[in-house]
């Protein structure tokens, strides 16, 4: 009973130094789960600039965390690290709001002013010749018209 | 007076040239030629000045250039490798060589990403081929998938 227990704890010892040795690994497969959450938010019509500015600082950070042997240094980089990816992950919710709704106010736009365009260009149509007509006899109402 | 038939031509003129002026507005944003950049620059961060010769474990300093002009937001992975000669890579096939390095950058559409880098070679190689490859991550394969852009510079690395 005590070689198991020894055993168990020899496991949980192994298992919690590799998991705060390679946090790198662990931070890389989060990224990749925010990265597929912004194409999502994206194709939604989200703007991303500022959301993948900050995952690329993110991966910056990792890539010096790993090349650096000062393991103080290292676990603050990885948290910086973490806590930027917590932070993108936390407004991705927002962007894809914000863009569904910069998409509607685009559709919206986009079709009052086309329609705008036909209604002007009706209006033309059946009121410009004689509004200019109209205006062509206003401007020659002091006209004389003399025989030769 | 004006001929009926010459404002109905002038009135088709218009609506044609207005249709097209409003598709040219709505397809604005599109991306007519997605593609992505990849460009190694030299220690000054210019292109040109490429080292030929290297010491083993010297630090080989590089400027590694990344665009993105695909029209959506890419995650980039790129491989540095060791080849010599008769290592075969192009667009369709990536370089079965020794990777020395590898590099990560998440851009959006039109982001681009200037990356200070430090290669080392840790054994003697004449005629050795720095290949750089870019690879994309496809969430379909939930996995990096080989795009077919690649560059090389070749090295000499001497003993030290």
């Amino acid at each position: 009973m005590r070689v198991h227990f020894g055993f168990v704890l020899f496991f949980m010892f192994l298992f919690l130094s590799v998991s705060l040795c390679n946090g790198q690994p662990d931070l890389r497969s989060k990224i990749k789960n925010v990265y597929v959450l912004l194409v999502k938010a994206e194709k939604e019509g989200g703007n991303v600039t500022a959301a993948a500015s900050k995952l690329n600082e993110a991966l910056q950070l990792i890539d010096k965390a790993e090349k650096t042997r000062n393991e103080s240094e290292k676990s603050k980089l990885l948290g910086e690290a973490d806590s930027l990816i917590k932070e993108v992950e936390l407004s991705i919710p927002e962007i894809i709001e914000k863009g569904q709704r910069e998409r509607k106010m685009y559709l919206i736009t986009t079709f009052s002013s086309l329609a705008l365009l036909l209604f002007i260009g009706f209006i033309f149509y059946f009121y410009g010749p004689k509004f200019f007509w109209s205006l062509w006899l206003k401007s020659r109402r002091k006209w004389k018209i003399r025989r030769n | 007076m004006i001929d009926e038939e010459v404002s109905a031509v002038v009135l088709a003129i218009i609506v044609v040239a207005g249709v097209f002026a409003f598709s040219q507005f709505l397809f604005s944003k599109r991306v007519v030629e997605p593609f992505s950049e990849l460009g190694v620059l030299g220690p000054k961060k210019k292109i040109g000045d490429y080292p030929k010769i290297v010491h083993v474990n010297e630090p080989l300093k590089l400027y590694l250039y990344i665009g993105n002009h695909e029209g959506k937001i890419m995650y980039y992975r790129v491989y540095v490798k060791l080849g010599n000669k008769s290592t075969v890579i192009n667009e369709n096939v990536s370089a079965n060589a020794e990777v020395i390095d590898v590099f990560e950058a998440v851009l959006a559409h039109n982001q681009n990403l200037t990356l200070p880098i430090n290669i080392l070679v840790n054994r003697k190689v004449r005629d050795a081929r720095l290949i750089f490859e870019m690879w994309v991550y496809n969430e379909e394969i939930k996995g990096f998938k080989y795009n077919g852009r690649w560059l090389q510079l070749w090295l000499n690395v001497t003993g030290e």
